[in-house]
């Protein structure tokens, strides 16, 4: 990531384009050109030329791939054809390291993308809220203590023993270790839900989040996993660069956050969220998921007193409704993958090829995040699950490029205002 | 790689058994320098969701009664009314991460029984007695419900240390699933 290519990102705002690859394999091929040029100009005769083309060689690392006594026999017209087997192997070989150069130039062109902090700002708030009406539901029940104290009082029963976490060892394993690890959590929770310390307070909720699913095991589902490590990308992230006191303050003191911030957290987010999606998918090893017992999972599950939020007298009339559920969650999951290429597509939109004309035509990539959107609000509704369907929406904006959310405001703004 | 798909070995066919045992071995070296980090702050990438969903399945009842010889009365069930005693608590999902069992209870499961029992007691002074079971049932989501296959899991009996109104000397012998009062 050099200072130069940084100082060109900046330069050059990004565009629509959402996500992966694009533009910068485009610079990486145009990097790769130069061997070719040079092997055009093995043909002059001139040693003079030759020793000046070594040398250019040399500053630019590939010397050892062309040496220069080759070269002036591979200038002789007599040459045989041992010798110009041996200039096609050279000139292979500067081809590949170019190539590899010049990957590695998108590679990092790709990562050091910057675009406004739109959308890693929603992802912050969205998730301390979840986080923070987690805590608040535990403590509105009464169960604070409950389920983060010791036993006998409490299912606390990870504070105890010699791998007790940090917060027992520290503090001892008590019911009021239990209020300042939960306090600890609400207070990061609020902070980061408002932009004040952004980072440390993400830093600090994915540790007091990481404490409370130490001391009760039993009481840390998959969703805690997964917002912790959200929780730690956003603390290595200029998350607080919009709708934050810190941007506010940053302004005050005139000492704003430029307007254009990394770009690679929202990608790795991005990231996470997919492979959360593929990993569920193909972990689905039940055949109740599958064709072998007619997609009978969700119908299973919505019909399960533990999980089920209403009578299930309603799942018979909806049952072949809900088969169509479960091959179309299989879907959506296994295939979370082709979202990076339909992410990729719909931002090189202008470029060529039939499947990015038709898949952008189709508008899959819409369909997949409206799909993603109607699975977890059916979960909300149906099932009791916690915070589990709002702690993956929250992850959403990150599907988004911060153009088009920004789009997306001022188009609700606008109608707002027309309705007012 | 933690979440690469490498299967246990017990779903492994006996010929891919070596193979697997040598990827796992590979994971776990690869991934050992990133350790601390992954236990300190409780990390994978390994993401389950319903990834079984039998038919087979349980149903948990929390049960009352003054004492032995009565009838037990049951107190929380889910899908029952008339008994919804602390349902909003009992389901919250980090509570039930306690009770609801996979293939054994877990470990929370145990203290999770002297919480529930502890409720009762404070809100039920007449009773002396909390048993907490689960019901194994079959659902049958094609006739939206779910029957009783006549069959209960990991009992927990616990009593009451000190009944009200009854001399300590009256007390029968306190069990061994009631250490605590």
């Amino acid at each position: 990531m050099t200072r130069s290519s940084r100082g060109r990102r900046r330069a050059k705002p990004t565009g629509t384009g959402s996500a992966p690859p694009p533009r910068a394999t485009g610079e990486g091929s145009a990097r790769s050109e130069p061997p070719a040029r040079e092997g055009s100009a093995r043909s002059e005769p001139s040693t003079r030329e030759g020793s000046e083309r070594s040398e250019r060689a040399t500053r630019d690392g590939s010397a050892r791939s062309e040496p220069p006594a080759r070269d002036g026999a591979a200038s002789l017209p007599s040459a045989h054809a041992g010798s110009a087997g041996a200039a096609r192997e050279a000139r292979g070989l500067r081809r590949l390291v170019g190539g590899l150069r010049g990957a590695f130039a998108a590679w990092v062109t790709f990562w050091d993308r910057r675009e406004p902090a739109t959308s890693l700002a929603l992802v912050r708030i969205l998730v301390a809220v979840v986080l923070l009406g987690d805590l608040v539901q535990a403590y509105a029940y009464g169960l604070v203590e409950a389920i983060w104290g010791p036993p006998p009082e409490g299912l606390g029963w990870g504070g105890q023993g010699n791998n007790a976490p940090l917060a027992a060892r520290w503090l001892g394993a008590s019911a009021d270790t239990a209020w300042i690890v939960w306090g600890t959590g609400v207070i990061s929770a609020l902070t980061l839900a408002a932009g004040a310390a952004s980072r440390v307070s993400a830093f600090v909720l994915a540790f007091t989040w990481a404490q409370l699913g130490l001391l009760a095991p039993d009481s840390d589902r998959g969703i805690d996993f997964l917002l912790r490590g959200v929780l730690l990308i956003l603390a290595l992230s200029p998350c607080g660069a919009r709708w934050s006191i810190d941007a506010w303050l940053r302004r005050r003191i005139g000492r704003p956050f430029p307007d254009l911030v990394p770009a690679w957290p929202r990608y790795l987010l991005f990231l996470q969220l997919i492979w959360c999606y593929f990993s569920a998918g193909h972990n689905k090893t039940d055949k109740a998921w599958g064709p072998l017992e007619n997609f009978a999972a969700l119908g299973n599950i919505l019909t399960d007193p533990h999980f089920a939020r209403f009578d299930p007298a309603w799942v018979a009339p909806g049952y072949p409704l809900l088969q169509l559920a479960t091959a179309s969650t299989m879907l959506f999951e296994l295939g979370s993958p082709l979202m990076i290429l339909l992410t990729y597509w719909s931002a090189t939109a202008e470029r060529p090829g039939q499947l990015r004309r038709w898949a952008n035509r189709l508008r899959l990539r819409w369909l997949w995040i409206a799909t993603g959107v109607g699975f977890h609000v059916g979960i909300a509704v149906t099932m009791r699950l916690g915070i589990f369907p709002w702690g993956l929406l929250a992850l959403y904006p990150v599907l988004f490029h911060p153009d088009e959310l920004s789009r997306a405001g001022a188009w609700l703004r606008s109608r707002l205002r027309r309705g007012a | 790689m933690d979440g690469c798909p490498v299967p246990s070995i017990k779903r492994t066919p006996p010929a891919l058994v070596p193979t697997v045992k040598v990827l796992r071995y590979l994971r776990t070296q690869l991934m050992r320098p990133t350790r601390p980090l992954r236990d300190g702050f409780r990390l994978h990438q390994t993401w389950r969701l319903f990834p079984t969903a039998n038919l087979n399945q349980h149903r948990i009842w929390v049960e009352g009664r003054t004492d032995r010889k009565a009838t037990w009365e049951i107190i929380y069930r889910p899908y029952d009314e008339e008994h919804a005693f602390k349902a909003d608590e009992i389901e919250y999902r980090r509570m039930r991460g306690a009770w609801n069992p996979g293939r054994s209870p877990r470990r929370g499961y145990t203290p999770f029984t002297k919480w529930v029992a502890a409720e009762v007691f404070a809100i039920r002074p007449d009773l002396n007695e909390v048993r907490v079971r689960l019901e194994n049932v079959k659902v049958m989501p094609k006739l939206g419900r779910f029957d009783s296959i006549g069959k209960f899991q990991f009992e927990r009996i616990v009593r009451r240390q000190v009944p009200p109104d009854k001399p300590v000397v009256e007390q029968g012998p306190i069990s061994e699933e009631d250490p605590d009062p």
